[in-house]
């Protein structure tokens, strides 16, 4: 059953896709942005699990790919990766599940913005980052739509 | 906001965005979607009692991804009838079939990989933000109950 609530977003999503003049459509932001943000969530978990063994460097070195992937794909659309830093802050093991979240996340809104190669690239992502994500006990973990941008 | 709201909205959307998605668009994006929904429901089925020690609800989730799914479908002012157990696909038949814990486990290895495979497909050909976004979060549900159900059996999650 629908509810009120959803009833007035679709209207409300209604009127703000109907606009109020111009015909313009808002497309999703450019590969380069989404790129780095991805890039940036991944350093951020890799960082977090340095010195760690077991799984948990399974899963760091695993970050670390995708992390290469990425800044490849990022200087092949013309984006900077170079500037795009993991934390100054020491490593943190215990917010590695907190990241791999964030990097999960990122990924899936991604999406849109990336179109042949990249979004084979972005699949990958999404994939992988998703059973890293599982593995470190991430929030989301055994839901329905894990990664759900917040 | 729950899930389903965002979902409600975001069904609105897809109905009343032909500018940003063609009808030649959104009319593929609901072909690649379409067998998504008999997966879903298959494997809700084959769940039924076969979920293995120490799993999430696997047929629980099985059973929104296929409400989602049918959500946008419906959406795209597209219908699609419910699936009977003739129409089950070998995975999920190897999992309602399985008769004991072990082979229930191995055969929900296979199952979710079989979706995950699936829904990579679908992720690389989808266009719609909405409907692409949905499928990408199932894609990442299916993938991590791969490498759970994996550790869980004492092989490489990976």
């Amino acid at each position: 059953m629908v509810g009120r609530r959803a009833l007035l977003l679709g209207g409300g999503a209604a009127l703000v896709a109907a606009g109020c003049g111009k015909d313009e459509v808002v497309g999703p932001p450019p590969a380069t942005q989404v790129l780095r943000q991805s890039l940036g969530a991944e350093r951020a978990l890799a960082h977090d699990l340095e010195g760690s063994r077991g799984l948990n460097e399974q899963i760091r070195r695993r970050a670390l790919d995708r992390a290469r992937r990425i800044a490849s794909a990022l200087s092949a659309a013309g984006g900077g990766p170079h500037d795009v830093r993991a934390p100054d802050a020491a490593p943190d093991a215990s917010a590695a599940p907190r990241r791999a979240q964030a990097a999960l996340e990122a990924h899936v809104a991604a999406l849109p913005s990336l179109k042949g190669s990249d979004r084979a690239l972005g699949t990958d992502l999404v994939t992988e980052s998703a059973a890293d994500a599982a593995l470190l006990g991430a929030p989301g973990t055994g839901s329905a739509f894990p990664g759900t941008p917040a | 906001m729950r899930r389903r709201d965002l979902l409600l909205g975001g069904a609105a959307l897809v109905l009343l965005r032909p500018a940003v998605a063609g009808a030649a668009t959104l009319d593929h994006d609901g072909n690649v979607i379409k067998p998504l929904i008999a997966r879903e429901e298959g494997a809700e089925f084959a769940y039924r009692g076969a979920v293995p020690d120490g799993a999430p609800d696997l047929g629980k989730n099985a059973k929104d991804h296929a409400a989602a799914l049918r959500t946008q479908f419906q959406a795209l002012g597209r219908g699609t009838a419910p699936i009977t157990t003739a129409d089950l696909d070998a995975p999920t038949r190897r999992l309602a079939e399985a008769g004991t814990a072990a082979e229930r486990l191995d055969a929900a290895i296979a199952l979710e990989a079989s979706l995950v495979a699936d829904y990579r497909r679908a992720v690389e050909q989808l266009s719609e933000p909405g409907i692409l976004q949905t499928a990408a979060t199932i894609l990442a549900g299916h993938s991590q109950q791969h490498a759970l159900l994996r550790k869980l059996a004492g092989r490489n999650p990976f």
